[in-house]
């Protein structure tokens, strides 16, 4: 096989995996392999034009749509936080510069404390990543019992999966001998799912472990429990509850 | 923004800055054809959409790898979207699981967007389906075989050189042929190579 049968092969997926692996490091290697590879590419794509169109249904652009937007929220509030934990170690560099070696130390540990938080932080990051970007994830909007408040509660799921990420905004604060506690109700007995607190916005992410995989037919919700949780859920302090899917 | 006056190359540049509304744009410009692509190839219509998903999922995380004066933006779209039904295809032959593995990292190899030279920059984008039915009819009917069996039914070079009885070699001249032969129509027909 020469090297412009490998191409064309390669353009329209026909070569063996064995095969294919090999070309690709031929590829790393040659620009000019890559612009030829690029040409041929751009006419097989043509051929797309052969299939008759089908109208995905609403429920695959929905998925889609929110694996986008837990990409998005999944970015934006961190960076800002991480900005603002930088500004906050410059602000305080500048405060404590001039009395010396002393506060040098109290720097050290402060970026210490930081360096922990991060990575905390990017561990976090890394499991919310690997749930929502497994396909088939879908978005429930939980909705508020409530209906005149704005606080809202999505939960990303991929049915058959052990966890889920809950997103939470606009929640009220509870006091230090509170906690919020999230359920799974399967069968219409709840399941405790983890407790959790909220920034200073009422927001939050948070991981709901699951003992057996989630099917999606589960319903959840969210109640105020004394702080620590409880095994069966307070129903007079019932935030949110609805189903997955 | 009016994003249906946007070509494929500004949305995805619009899309690498996470602008969801470009993305619904290119979603909406190109899902029915991703999607009857990748059905004809796995038929199977729930199994479809997972994998047009994901092709439209990894333009979304690949995007700020896209340069848009040097890549052909729908070629892109597309050729994601017809290697992830392939490979499904041939799992499932296989008898292997199907799952698609949003972290496999050949596939993302395969995916990152391709350095074209710039006279062929967005020609694509400009040919009607109509015109590409039409060039590919004139194409000998040994030929227009082997790009079926390649594209559409995701056969590997040597899978069909076994189902037509032909030679390897025959196979991969047919294959080229065929590809020359397209440029060379769709040039005729005013692509602007």
């Amino acid at each position: 096989m020469n090297i412009e049968d490998k191409i064309t092969l390669y353009a329209l997926n026909a070569l063996d995996a064995d095969e294919q692996a090999a070309f690709e490091l031929e590829l790393q290697k040659s620009p000019q392999l890559r612009a030829k590879l690029a040409e041929e590419r751009a006419i097989v794509a043509s051929f797309a034009e052969l299939a008759e169109p089908v109208t995905p249904s609403s429920k695959m652009q929905h998925q889609l749509m929110a694996r986008i937007d837990a990409d998005i929220v999944s970015r934006q509030p961190r960076l800002q936080t991480q900005t603002s934990v930088w500004a906050n170690i410059t602000n305080l560099w500048r405060s404590i510069a001039p009395v010396g070696a002393v506060f040098a130390s109290v720097l050290a540990l402060v970026m210490g404390i930081w360096a922990v938080n991060t990575q905390r932080e990017l561990t976090q990051l890394r499991n919310e990543w690997a749930i929502i970007s497994q396909p088939g994830t879908i978005a429930a909007n939980v909705p508020p019992t409530n209906k005149q408040s704005s606080a809202r509660a999505t939960v990303f799921v991929t049915p058959g999966h052990n966890q889920a990420i809950l997103s939470v905004a606009n929640l009220s604060a509870v006091d230090t001998k509170q906690t919020y506690q999230a359920w799974l109700i399967r069968d219409g007995k709840p399941v405790p799912a983890g407790v959790f607190n909220t920034d200073a916005t009422g927001s939050t992410q948070f991981i709901i472990k699951s003992d057996v995989p989630i099917n999606g037919k589960e319903l959840v919700g969210i109640t105020i429990e004394q702080a620590g949780g409880a095994a069966t859920p307070n129903m007079d302090k019932l935030m949110f509850v609805g189903p997955l899917t | 923004m009016d994003y249906t006056q946007f070509d494929d190359a500004a949305l995805i540049a619009q899309i690498a800055r996470q602008d969801r509304n470009a993305f619904e744009a290119l979603y909406s410009r190109h899902a029915a054809q991703v999607l009857g692509v990748v059905m004809r190839l796995l038929g199977e219509r729930s199994l479809s959409e997972d994998v047009a998903q994901e092709a439209f999922w990894r333009v979304w995380r690949l995007a700020k790898q896209f340069d848009v004066t040097r890549g052909n933006a729908r070629a892109w779209v597309f050729s994601i979207a017809h290697h992830l039904a392939v490979d499904t295809l041939r799992k499932r032959k296989d008898g292997k699981n199907v799952e698609l593995d949003a972290e496999d990292e050949n596939g993302e190899t395969r995916d990152l967007p391709d350095e074209m030279p710039e006279v062929l920059t967005q020609v694509w984008d400009k040919i009607s389906g109509e015109r590409v039915r039409t060039a590919i009819k004139q194409l000998p009917e040994a030929q227009q075989k082997v790009i079926e069996l390649a594209y559409f039914n995701g056969l590997t070079h040597k899978e069909i050189a076994s189902e037509l009885n032909e030679a390897l070699g025959t196979v991969h001249t047919r294959a080229r042929l065929a590809i020359a032969k397209m440029r060379e129509l769709l040039v005729d027909m005013g692509a602007k190579l």
